[in-house]
Parts: C-alpha cells; sequence; structure tokens
C-alpha cells in the first residue's frame, strides 16, 4: 500500500462530479497530445503496461503491501498515455471493488499524477544519477507527491462537511438554538484531519520506501537489458 | 484481489442473475451506488447491505469469499472512519457500511457478468483508445500474471524466495518486476504484429445487441429501485418508518430469493 483508493459514497458529489470532469478533460487532452503517434501500435502497449500495473497490484512484496508500478509505467510509456493507463487500471480495480467508482475520477488524477510526477522526476535525475538511483528517488518523490494529492482530496471534501452544514448555519441565523449550535459545532470538529494526515503518511512511507525499492531495481534491471525502453518516454 | 477467481464466477455461473441482462445489472448496480451516496442513515445501510449479500447467496456465489475482497477498500474507510470518530460512532459506522456495501454491490456485478459484456457496454460511451485499451488490459493481464506465477514459483523452488530475509527477497521479485516490464513489452510489440496480419485496423472493441429484459431481470432490479426509494424518502421526509418498511422489504427479499434457491436446488 502506497496510496488509498477512495471509496464510493464517501466524498461530496460536487467534489467526485469535478472529479470525473477534470479527469475526462485530461483524457481528453492526453488524447489530442497523442494524436501524432500510431496509437494502433500504442493500444497493445497501453493494454500490457496497465496489466502489468495490476499485477504489481495483486503481488504482496512485503505482507499487506502492494506496490502500484505506476512510476516505471509513466516511464516506459511517457506522462500523455499515462493518464489513459490510470483511468483503465482504475476502471478495472473499482468494478471489483477496490476503488469507488464514481471516485474513478480523482483515483485516476491521483495514480495519473503519480506516473506523470515520476516519469519528470526520472527525465530530471537520470542526468545526475544512475538509472536505478534516478528511479528509487523518483519514485519515492512521484509517491509523496501522490499522497498529498489524496490528503488535498480529503482535506477539500471535509471543508465541503462546512458547507454542507450552511443548512445548519441557515437555522442558526433563524433561530439560534443551543440544538443548531451544538450541531454545526459538531459538524465542524467532527473530522480530524491532522489524525488522518498522520495516518496516511504513516502507513504510505512504509509503502513508499518499499515501492522505491522496487522501482530502483528494476529500472535498473531494465537499463541493464533493454535500455531503450526506459529512454523513449513512451515515443 | 483476485481477478481471476472473480472471471471464473462470472463466466461460469449459471445462476438468474448470471443469465439476466447486461443493462439491468448494471442499472441495478447504480441504484444500489445512488442508494449509498443518498444514504446517511446506518439502518437503511445495513438493509442495503444485507440485500446485496441475499443476491450474492441467490447468485449462487461464495459469499464469505465475496465479503473478504469487499474489505479492500476497508484501509481507507476505517482512517477516514476514525478520523471522523469525534462527532460519535454513528458517522464513522456509516462510512464503514457506505464503502462495505457499494464494493460489495460493484463485486456483485462482477462477478454475474462476462468482463467483455461489462466493458463492450461502457465501451458505448468511452473514446476508442480507452475502450480497447480496457480489453487488451484485460486479456493481457492473465498472461502477465501467468508469467509473474511461474517466476515467483521457480524463484521459490531455486531459494530466492525465503522467510525473514526481506530485502533479499524484495530484491528479487523487484528483478521478476523488471523481467515482467521488458516481457510486456515484447510481448504487446509481437501482438501488435499478429493483429496486424490478422487486419486489425485500429479497431477492437465490437458493440454488441443489448440482451432483451426477462422475469429473471426484475427481483435484483426491484429489490435495488426499492432500497433507492426508501434512502431519498429517509433524506427528504426523515427517518419516520423507515424500519418498518426496510424489514419488510428485506423480509419479501429474503424469502423470495430463499425459495428460488430451494427450487432451483430441488
Amino acid at each position: 500500500m502506497s496510496h488509498l483508493h477512495i471509496p464510493d459514497g464517501l466524498l461530496p458529489v460536487w467534489l467526485w462530479v469535478t472529479g470525473l470532469a477534470l479527469a475526462m478533460a485530461a483524457v481528453l487532452l492526453s488524447l489530442y497530445m497523442v494524436r501524432k503517434m500510431d496509437l494502433r501500435k500504442k493500444v497493445p502497449l497501453l493494454g500490457m503496461m496497465s496489466a502489468v500495473m495490476l499485477v504489481g497490484m495483486s503481488l504482496e512484496v512485503v505482507p499487506t503491501y502492494h506496490v502500484n508500478l505506476s512510476i516505471i509505467t509513466g516511464i516506459v510509456i511517457g506522462p500523455w498515455l499515462m493518464i489513459i493507463a490510470s483511468l483503465i487500471v482504475n476502471l478495472l480495480l473499482a468494478l471489483v471493488g477496490h476503488g469507488g467508482i464514481t471516485v474513478v475520477g480523482l483515483n485516476t488524477l491521483v495514480i495519473g499524477a503519480e506516473g506523470i510526477m515520476g516519469y519528470v522526476f526520472f527525465t530530471v535525475l537520470r542526468k545526475l544519477f544512475k538509472p536505478g538511483l534516478a528511479a528509487g528517488l523518483s519514485a519515492f518523490g512521484a509517491l509523496f507527491f501522490s499522497t498529498c494529492l489524496m490528503l488535498l482530496v480529503v482535506f477539500i471534501s471535509n471543508i465541503n462537511l462546512g458547507a454542507d452544514s450552511l443548512h445548519e448555519v441557515r437555522e442558526l441565523i433563524g433561530s439560534p438554538t443551543a440544538d443548531s449550535v451544538a450541531a454545526l459545532l459538531r459538524l465542524q470538529k467532527g473530522f480530524n484531519f491532522r489524525f488522518f494526515a498522520y495516518a496516511a503518511i504513516l502507513l504510505g512511507s512504509i509503502g513508499w520506501v518499499i515501492e522505491a525499492f522496487v522501482t530502483a531495481a528494476a529500472v535498473r534491471f531494465i537499463s541493464l537489458v533493454k535500455p531503450d525502453m526506459i529512454s523513449r518516454g513512451g515515443r | 484481489m483476485d481477478i481471476s477467481k472473480i472471471d471464473y464466477w462470472a463466466t461460469s455461473g449459471t445462476s438468474f442473475l448470471h443469465r439476466a441482462a447486461v443493462v439491468s445489472k448494471l442499472l441495478a448496480t447504480a441504484f444500489v451506488i445512488a442508494g449509498v451516496i443518498l444514504a446517511g442513515d446506518v439502518a437503511v445501510l445495513a438493509g442495503l447491505y444485507l440485500m446485496v449479500m441475499v443476491t450474492v447467496r441467490a447468485a449462487r456465489l461464495p459469499l464469505v469469499k465475496v465479503m473478504l475482497i469487499s474489505l479492500f477498500p476497508g484501509l481507507f474507510a476505517v482512517l477516514y472512519a476514525i478520523s471522523q470518530a469525534g462527532a460519535g460512532w454513528t458517522l464513522p459506522a456509516v462510512i464503514i457500511m457506505k464503502a462495505l456495501t457499494a464494493a460489495s454491490a460493484m463485486i456483485l456485478l462482477i462477478s454475474t457478468t462476462p468482463y467483455t459484456s461489462v466493458v463492450g457496454f461502457m465501451g458505448r460511451l468511452m473514446p476508442r483508445v480507452v475502450a480497447d485499451g480496457l480489453f487488451m488490459t484485460y486479456r493481457s493481464f492473465f498472461i502477465l500474471l501467468e508469467l509473474m506465477d511461474h517466476f515467483l514459483k521457480a524463484l521459490k523452488l531455486r531459494g530466492g524466495f525465503q522467510p525473514h530475509r526481506l530485502i533479499r527477497n524484495a530484491r528479487n521479485v523487484a528483478a521478476g518486476v523488471g523481467m515482467l516490464f521488458i516481457r510486456a513489452f515484447d510481448k504487446s510489440q509481437r501482438l501488435y504484429d499478429v493483429m496486424s496480419i490478422r487486419g486489425y485496423s485500429g479497431r477492437l472493441a465490437a458493440t454488441r445487441r443489448l440482451d432483451g429484459f426477462g422475469a429473471r431481470d426484475l427481483p435484483y432490479l426491484l429489490a435495488a429501485f426499492t432500497f433507492l426509494t426508501i434512502a431519498i424518502y429517509v433524506r427528504v421526509y426523515g427517518q419516520g418508518a423507515r424500519v418498518m418498511a426496510l424489514t419488510f422489504v428485506l423480509a419479501v427479499y429474503v424469502i423470495g430469493m430463499e425459495a428460488h434457491r430451494v427450487w432451483k436446488r430441488s
């Protein structure tokens, strides 16, 4: 577990609808950016790489922890195809109850960002370090980034709890009673974001280290056996 | 996460739900998810969860295994629920019930409907590259899973996977992951070549005609719709007579489904 898949029904409707719209926009942008590629050739690659991510997610490297392989996938297929691969993987995962179907958009953005950041970090770091080390550092950085993104989503959803409490605010203004004050305070104080963030970072950091280690060793192996695979960036 | 097991249940099952139309199952699942989103009441969510589980049993799926798979999204839900515990334990219970019910409904859908049928339907609403990618991913997943399985078996037989040697194990598995990427990359090129020879012109997903509705579509669809109605009613008008309505609907559904099971067995 290096990231968390958000299930259905927890986030406010406006947030997951926005997530779906943003993911759709990101996918359309990706399709526009790859329009000059031979997509007939890229579809089998997209399918294989998405499948590798799924195999990684069903592989327990250490008990209860699986890897995503999103960073290596990002490095191999490049940032634009990574967004499409992320949507495919999240749709498949949602169908088997691993992450919600309504939050496919948000989960796509989080995992897509993970792969894209991995690609960007790797492109920069490989000029300074050997491919294995560069990939390991990229994986750690990208996973930290995606966890922060996920925490941002949760934080925004918590703000929405305040927005949901507008009804309470109106009641409070209309007829200020002890009950309506208490209800408002309960809604505002109910969510302990600090606890959630600490727990997610604490659990996640173990996953980041495992994923970074696996990514580093795998990229080192690839750079020795088939170096052109990681130097093309999806082209 | 055991996708191969789910795929086996979906393709080998013969229950009424396996034979129901894809659209009706998708619609019923959408009703359950909508109910999960709208419900803020533990009793309504518990009713929805029970209804899904009764359907799992009626579809002759292994109840405990489905329940275990539905626990996957649990970690996020548990963390989120504990973070909400400041306002009492009702909200955390609602959060966990929501995650479990939605996951169970999705697993029920994919365990009774072959993946190709679900994606074939969803593909109508998606860009072609995504729809084709979904098909290709599913096909490739089993090939690569087998490849990885063989690699891990070989690794264990040769002593490369030993207890208490975490770093060495992780390094060996990572080499396997590297090999998996290379094999997947090569296979994708080979696959393209083979498909090109067979006339692949950039279109994979063929749209199938939709199945007609029948009596087998009604039980789950009606139960899901009834629970959605109850969830909306409770949300709009308050809790009122929800317990009575829920108990009645559940009782009718359980009796109906169990009677169907007994009848089919005899």
